[in-house]
C-alpha cells in the first residue's frame, strides 16, 4: 500500500491529466444521453408468465394489437356539426397509410336483423342533419350499455376513436403520425392521446425534466451541508466535484454501451453525488484532522494510510448492496444496481487517486479551526457538541440508551407487519404526474385501459361446449371488477345467432356453429382472437382499477371456479339417462349462474326435466299467431315464389293436420305445381320447427318467470335455449373434448411480477447482508468483529421496514431497494467506525478510545449521514411519485443507520471491551 | 350523287382507320373488345379451387363450383356453392344481376339470408373476395374508363365506379393488346392506396379467339394474404332452368 500511496504521490500529475481526459471525453458523450422508459420492458420477459403473456400477441393478432385511443371533447356530443366533425377525424385518421382499422361511434358495425335477412350496419348510418335528429340517435345509444360510458361518456359530451395500426408499422411513428393528422385539422375541442409510446415519451420526458431539475438542486444542499461540516472553499468543493465527476463518468459509461436511462436510473447523479461526496468527506476530514499535527506531505500520506482501506472497504460493500440487485428480475431495478456499483466505483477510484493528486498539488495551506479539537473555538461547534453528548450519553448513561433504542425498535417492529405492497400506476408516478393523469382521464371518461385475459386451449374451439363454457365462464367472471365487460368470440357468436335463430344463444349443433364461422370468419374480431388452428382462443375483460389485495382475491375466486369446471366431457344422447341428467344440472347451474336463487325453487329439477323431454313437435299448433310466425319466418322464399303471406297462412292453416304438413293440401290450396309444393312444404316445414322450437324455449321461460317471480333478461337466452339440446356434456376423464385455462393480462402480470420481485429483493438484500459480512470479517479478520460491525445494520432494516408500515409508505419497484441501499451504505459508517476504535485501543484504553472514535470518527460519520441524506432528501422533489418516496425514506434510514452506529456500535464495543477486560481480570 | 356518297363514306372509313391507327383504340373499344374476348357465352359452369394464403404463410384449400348467366346490359348472375371443405360444405352465395341482390344459404340453419348494406363489402368466405367483386365483369355500365397509357405488350387503363359508395375509388387496368384480356388491375381505396391486386396467371386461347382465365390471383396488399382461384372444369351455354338463379335453388342439396 505504501509503494502505491507513494506512486499516487508522485505522479499527480499524470493521474490529474488521465482524469481531465476522461472527464472531458464523457462530457462530450452526453450529448448523446437519453431517457427512455417503456413499461412494457420493466418485466423480466423470460419469466414463463411473462413470456407466456407477450406469446399471445404472436397467437392473437387481437391481443395487444399496435393500437392508440383519441378521445374528443365536445360542449354537446350529439349536434350535427359535432357529430360531422368526429365523422371527419375518423375520415382523416383512416386514410393514413399506417392505419389499419378505426373504431368510431360514426362507423361500428352492428348486426341487425330484417324480415329477410341479415344486414351488417353501422351504428350512425346516416349523420343526423336536425338537432332533434342528433337527440334521438342519443337517446337511442344511450340504452346500448355496450357504447354509452365506453365510446361516449356519460354526460355525452365526450368520444373516442380507437385506431389500430398494421403489424409492420413502428407504434411510436404511427402515434405521432395520428397526432399530427388531427392537430393539423385545428379543432374547437379538446383532444387526449392514449397508448403506449405516449405513456412510454410523457414518462420519459418528465424523467428527463426530473434529472435536469434535481442535480443541482442535489448539489446545492450538499454544498450548504459541506459548508457547514468544514467552512472552508476546498472542504465544500472538492468532494462535490470528485462526486459530480463520478456520476459524469458513470452516465458516460451508460452512453458509450448505447443504453437508455430509465425513470429509476435518472435519479443516479443524484444518487452518486449523495453516495460519493461521503468518501470525499472522509478524505478532507482526515486530512485537516492530520494537518493539526503534521506538515503537509506527512499529513497526506497519514491521510492516504488512514482513509486507503476504510474508503476502499466501505465503496466494495456499497458496490455489494447495488451489485445485490442483479438478482431482481426488473431492468430499472437491476439497472439502478448495475450502474449505481460502477459509479460508486468511479467515486472509490476518482477518491483514491484523482482526490490524493490534488491535494499533492494544490494543497490548502490553512485549515479550518474547529478541526483542533482541543482548540477553544471547537467547543463552539455544534457538530462537536452534539458528539460529545453521545460520547458522554454511551459511556455514563448506558441503562438510558438502551432503554431508548429498544423502545424505537419495539415501535418499528410493530410497524413491519403493516407493509402494504401497492404498485398503481398512481402510486408509482404520483397523483399529479401525466401518466396518471393520462390514466385517471379514461378510466373516469370511458372505463379502464387495462385488460385481463382469459386464455383457452381446447380441441376445437368451435366445439359449442367451448363457446357455453367460455360464457358461463365470462357470466361467473363479471361480478369481479378485475374481470368485467368479457368479450371473445362466443359473445360474438351470440349476437351472430340471435340475428339468424332470434336467440341469443350458442347453438349446439356443431353445423350451425361451423355457419357461424363461414359467415364471421373475416371479422378482424373474430380471426384476432383464434389461433391459425382453432385451438386457442382469449376472453378479454375489462379490468377495473383495484387495490393488489382486491386483485388477488378476484383472481384467486376466478380459479377456484375455473378448477370447478369440467374439463374433458364426452357428447352423451339426451334419450341416455346419463345424458338426461347431465342436461338438466346444466340447465339449473346455468340458472343459478345467471342470478337465478335455484335453491329457493324446490320444483325446478321436475320443471327442467319436463322441458328437455317434451318434444319440440308438441308446441306446433292451428292457432293465427302460430301460422302467422310460420309465414313470417318464410317471408324470403314464399315472395320468391310470387305468393302473398296471406294466403300461405291461410293454406298452412289448412294443411296443418295433426302437426304435420299436408303437401297435397298446400298444392291443392295455392294452385301449385308438384314441384312448387314440394319446395314449400319444405320451407315452411323448417319455419313450423324453428317456431315451435322457439315457442318451446318462451315456454319454458314463462314458467321459470312465474315460479321464480322475475321478468327475466335477454342474457337468459343462453340458458333457455338449451332445452332444445339433442346432446349433453358428460365429464368423463378420458373424454372426447377437453378445455384448459390460463388466466394473463396487465395488471394480473404486473401483481405476480411485484410478488416475485418481493422475494427476489428479500434474497438480494440477505445476498447483500451476507456479501457485506464477507467483507468484514475479510477487512477485521475477526468474526466477532464483523458482527459487532452487522448489528447496527440489522436494527437499520428492522427501522427501514417499520418506517414504511408505520407511515404507510407502499412496497414498489422504488422503495424495495431500500434495505439493500441502507445495507451497502451503512455499512460504510460502521467500518469507518471500527477501524478508528480499533485503531485507538492501540493507545487509549476503552474508555477514551469511545471517546475519541464518536467525536474524531463520528464527524465524518456525521456529516456523511448528512451529505448523503441531504442528497436523498432531494428526490423528495421529484416529479416522480415513487421516487418522491424513495428519497425521503432512505435518506432518514441512513440517518438512522449512522444514529446506530454512533450509540449502538460504542455500546456494542465498549461492553465488550469491558467484559473481555472482566475476564482477563478474573483470568488472573 | 350515289357516287358521291360512296366517296363521303369511304373518306369517312378511311378517315376513321387512320384515326384508329394514329391514336390507338379508345379506353370503352378495349373493353368492348375485352368483352367479345371473353366469349359469347350465355350460361357457364365452372369448378374449381380457391386457395386461402393468409400474411403468416398458412393454406387452405376450398373446392368450389360456380354458375353464371349474362343478364345483359353487362350484368351477371351467379351462384357460388363450396363443395369442400366439410365445414363449408354447401353455404352457397346468389348474387343476382351482378350483385343488385345478394343471398346466402347456410345449410344448417336451412335458411337463405339477404345480405344487405355494407354486408355486400365484406369480404366472402375468407376469400380476398368481397361479396359485391363476384359477378364483376368491369364493364362500362359501371365504370367510366381512360386509356392513360400503353406499353408494348399492354394498354393502362383507369376506371372508375358510377356507383358513389362502391367500395373502390378507382381501378387501375393492364389489358393484354394481343389477346385482350385483363393481365393485372389494382384496386384503390378511398384514400387512393392500392388496396387489391387482381392478377391473372394463366389463360387459355380457345380456336374461336376467344379466351378463358384458368388462373388469378387476387392480393388483399393492406393484410398481406392471397387468394389464388384455379379453374379445373369449364362448361359453357349449360342448359339452365329459368329460375334457376332464385333461392330456391340454393336450398337444394345438389345443384
Amino acid at each position: 500500500m505504501q509503494t502505491f500511496i507513494r506512486w499516487i504521490l508522485k505522479h499527480a500529475w499524470i493521474v490529474l491529466g488521465i482524469t481531465t481526459a476522461v472527464s472531458l471525453f464523457t462530457l462530450v458523450q452526453l450529448r448523446y444521453l437519453r431517457v427512455e422508459d417503456d413499461i412494457t420492458k420493466y418485466v423480466p420477459q423470460n419469466d414463463p408468465e411473462v413470456s407466456f403473456y407477450n406469446s399471445l400477441s404472436d397467437t392473437f393478432a387481437g391481443f395487444q394489437k399496435k393500437s392508440m385511443i383519441v378521445a374528443l371533447e365536445f360542449d354537446n356530443l350529439f349536434t350535427p356539426e359535432n357529430l360531422t366533425t368526429l365523422q371527419k377525424v375518423v375520415e382523416r385518421i383512416k386514410a393514413l397509410p399506417v392505419v389499419q382499422n378505426v373504431t368510431a361511434l360514426t362507423n361500428m358495425p352492428k348486426i341487425v336483423t330484417t324480415d329477410y335477412g341479415i344486414e351488417v350496419k353501422e351504428v350512425v348510418d346516416v349523420l343526423p342533419t336536425t338537432l332533434e335528429e342528433a337527440q334521438k340517435l342519443r337517446q337511442d345509444l344511450e340504452r346500448d350499455e355496450l357504447i354509452w360510458g365506453k365510446l361516449v361518456t356519460q354526460d355525452g359530451k365526450g368520444t373516442i376513436v380507437a385506431i389500430s395500426f398494421y403489424d409492420g408499422v413502428i407504434e411510436a411513428q404511427a402515434t405521432q403520425e395520428v397526432e399530427k393528422e388531427v392537430n393539423a385539422m385545428s379543432l374547437n375541442v379538446k383532444i387526449t392521446y392514449f397508448g403506449f409510446p405516449i405513456i412510454v415519451r410523457e414518462i420519459s420526458r418528465s424523467a428527463q425534466e426530473n434529472m435536469a431539475f434535481l442535480t443541482p438542486l442535489c448539489v446545492l444542499v450538499l454544498l450548504f451541508i459541506l459548508y457547514l461540516g468544514f467552512r472552508n472553499l476546498q472542504g465544500v468543493f472538492i468532494p462535490i466535484i470528485i462526486a459530480f465527476l463520478a456520476a459524469l463518468w458513470t452516465l458516460g459509461a451508460i452512453v458509450t454501451q448505447g443504453e437508455p436511462l430509465t425513470s429509476m436510473s435518472t435519479a443516479l447523479p443524484v444518487m452518486l453525488l449523495a453516495l460519493v461526496t461521503a468518501y470525499g468527506i472522509h478524505f478532507v476530514n482526515r486530512y485537516y484532522e492530520e494537518r493539526t499535527r503534521e506538515e503537509i506531505p506527512v499529513a497526506l500520506e497519514k491521510t492516504m494510510h488512514g482513509v486507503f482501506i476504510p474508503i476502499l472497504m466501505s465503496a466494495l460493500t456499497t458496490i455489494a448492496g447495488f451489485l445485490s440487485f442483479l438478482t431482481a428480475n426488473v431492468k430499472p431495478i437491476s439497472d439502478l444496481g448495475k450502474y449505481a456499483a460502477l459509479g460508486v466505483f468511479n467515486g472509490l477510484i476518482l477518491t483514491l487517486f484523482s482526490l490524493a493528486a490534488f491535494y499533492r498539488l494544490f494543497s490548502p495551506s490553512q485549515i479550518p479551526k474547529h478541526f483542533d479539537h482541543n482548540d477553544v473555538v471547537s467547543k463552539k461547534d455544534r457538530i462537536n457538541w452534539f458528539l460529545t453528548l453521545l460520547s458522554r450519553a454511551v459511556l455514563h448513561h448506558k441503562r438510558i440508551v438502551i432503554g431508548i433504542l429498544v423502545v424505537i425498535v419495539i415501535i418499528f417492529m410493530l410497524g413491519i407487519p403493516q407493509i402494504q405492497t401497492e404498485t398503481t400506476v398512481k402510486m408509482q408516478m404520483g397523483e399529479n404526474h401525466p401518466v396518471t393523469l393520462l390514466l385517471e382521464y379514461f378510466k373516469n371518461r370511458f372505463g379502464s385501459t387495462d385488460y385481463n385475459y382469459l386464455w383457452i386451449s381446447a380441441s376445437q374451439v368451435r366445439e359449442p361446449f367451448v363457446l357455453r363454457e367460455m360464457i358461463r365462464i365470462s357470466q361467473y367472471a363479471s361480478r369481479y371488477r378485475a374481470f368485467k365487460d368479457a368479450s371473445s368470440i362466443a359473445s360474438f357468436f351470440i349476437d351472430l345467432n340471435q340475428a339468424l335463430d332470434g336467440w341469443k344463444a350458442i347453438p349446439a349443433s356443431q353445423d350451425k356453429i361451423d355457419n357461424l364461422w363461414f359467415f364471421a370468419q373475416d371479422n378482424d374480431y373474430i380471426k384476432g382472437r383464434m389461433n391459425d388452428d382453432g385451438t386457442e382462443t382469449i376472453i378479454e375483460f375489462r379490468a377495473e382499477e383495484t387495490s393488489s389485495a382486491e386483485l388477488r382475491s378476484d383472481l384467486k375466486a376466478l380459479k377456484t371456479f375455473l378448477a370447478q369446471r369440467p374439463q374433458k366431457v364426452d357428447k352423451v344422447p339426451v334419450t341416455d339417462p346419463a345424458g338426461k341428467d347431465a342436461l338438466i344440472n346444466t340447465i339449473i347451474e346455468d340458472l343459478g349462474l345467471f342470478g337465478i336463487d335455484v335453491a329457493s325453487l324446490p320444483s325446478l329439477k321436475q320443471i327442467v326435466e319436463e322441458f328437455v323431454t317434451k318434444p319440440w313437435e308438441e308446441f306446433i299448433t292451428k292457432e293465427g299467431d302460430f301460422t302467422s310466425e310460420v309465414v313470417r319466418d318464410a317471408l324470403l322464399e314464399i315472395e320468391d315464389l310470387g305468393l302473398t303471406t296471406g294466403e300461405v297462412e291461410k293454406a298452412l292453416q289448412n294443411a296443418l293436420l295433426d302437426g304435420t304438413l299436408q303437401e297435397e293440401i298446400l298444392a291443392q290450396t295455392l294452385e301449385l305445381t308438384e314441384d312448387e309444393a314440394s319446395y314449400l312444404a319444405g320451407i315452411l316445414a323448417n319455419s313450423i320447427e324453428r317456431v315451435a322450437k322457439s315457442r318451446k324455449v318462451s315456454a319454458f321461460r314463462k314458467t321459470i318467470e312465474t315460479i321464480s317471480g322475475h321478468s327475466l333478461g335477454e342474457k337468459l337466452d343462453f340458458v333457455f335455449y338449451e332445452v332444445l339440446d339433442e346432446e349433453a356434456y358428460v365429464p368423463s376423464p378420458n373424454g372426447s373434448l377437453h378445455i384448459d385455462y390460463r388466466i394473463t393480462g396487465t395488471p394480473v402480470i404486473n401483481d405476480y411480477v411485484n410478488s416475485k420481485l418481493f422475494s427476489d429483493q428479500m434474497r438480494s438484500m440477505v445476498l447483500a447482508l451476507l456479501i457485506v459480512f464477507a467483507l468484514l470479517i475479510f477487512q477485521f479478520r475477526s468474526i466477532r468483529k464483523a458482527s459487532a460491525g452487522i448489528v447496527p445494520l440489522l436494527l437499520t432494516i428492522c427501522s427501514s421496514f417499520g418506517i414504511m408500515g408505520l407511515f404507510r409508505i407502499p412496497l414498489n419497484v422504488a422503495t424495495l431497494t431500500i434495505a439493500s441501499i441502507a445495507i451497502g451504505a451503512g455499512v460504510d459508517y460502521n467500518i469507518h467506525f471500527l477501524s478508528r476504535w480499533y485503531g485507538e485501543l492501540n493507545y487509549r484504553d476503552a474508555r477514551l478510545a469511545v471517546d475519541n472514535t464518536i467525536r474524531n470518527t463520528g464527524r465524518g460519520i456525521l456529516l456523511n449521514a448528512l451529505g448523503v441524506a441531504g442528497g436523498f432528501y432531494v428526490l423528495g422533489f421529484s416529479r416522480i411519485g415513487m421516487l418522491r418516496m424513495f428519497g425521503p425514506l432512505i435518506a432518514t434510514v441512513l440517518l438512522l443507520s449512522a444514529f446506530y452506529t454512533l450509540l449502538v456500535l460504542p455500546l456494542i464495543l465498549h461492553l465488550g471491551e469491558y467484559f473481555k477486560n472482566n475476564r482477563e481480570e478474573r483470568g488472573k | 350523287m350515289k357516287k358521291l356518297m360512296v366517296v363521303s363514306l369511304s373518306i369517312v372509313f378511311v378517315i376513321s382507320c387512320i384515326t384508329s391507327i394514329a391514336f390507338g383504340l379508345t379506353a370503352e373499344e378495349i373493353l368492348d373488345t375485352m368483352k367479345e374476348k371473353q366469349g359469347d357465352f350465355a350460361t357457364q359452369r365452372m369448378q374449381g379451387k380457391m386457395t386461402l394464403t393468409d400474411s403468416k404463410g398458412k393454406e387452405e384449400t376450398r373446392e368450389v363450383v360456380m354458375y353464371s348467366k349474362d343478364e345483359g346490359d353487362d350484368t351477371t348472375s351467379l351462384i357460388v356453392r363450396f363443395l369442400s371443405p366439410a365445414e363449408v360444405k354447401n353455404v352457397t352465395l346468389l348474387s343476382i344481376k351482378g350483385g343488385e341482390k345478394m343471398y346466402l344459404y347456410m345449410p344448417a340453419y336451412k335458411k337463405v339470408r339477404l345480405i344487405a348494406g355494407s354486408g355486400k363489402k365484406e369480404k366472402f368466405a375468407g376469400t380476398n373476395f368481397s361479396y359485391e367483386d363476384f359477378g364483376q365483369d368491369y364493364g362500362k355500365e359501371d365504370y367510366e374508363s381512360k386509356l392513360v397509357g400503353e406499353d408494348e405488350t399492354s394498354y393502362h387503363l383507369e376506371l372508375y365506379p358510377k356507383e358513389e359508395d362502391a367500395s373502390y375509388s378507382k381501378l387501375y387496368m393492364k389489358v393484354n393488346k394481343e389477346k385482350f384480356y385483363f393481365e393485372k388491375i389494382d384496386f384503390f381505396d378511398r384514400e387512393g392506396n392500392v388496396w387489391k391486386t387482381l392478377e391473372v396467371k394463366k389463360v387459355e386461347e380457345r380456336e374461336d379467339g376467344t379466351i378463358r382465365i384458368l388462373k388469378m390471383n387476387f392480393t388483399d396488399n393492406k393484410e398481406g394474404s392471397t387468394t389464388l382461384f384455379t379453374v379445373e372444369t369449364i362448361e359453357e351455354n349449360i342448359p339452365l332452368a329459368e329460375d334457376f338463379f332464385t333461392v330456391r335453388t340454393i336450398q337444394k342439396p345438389s345443384l
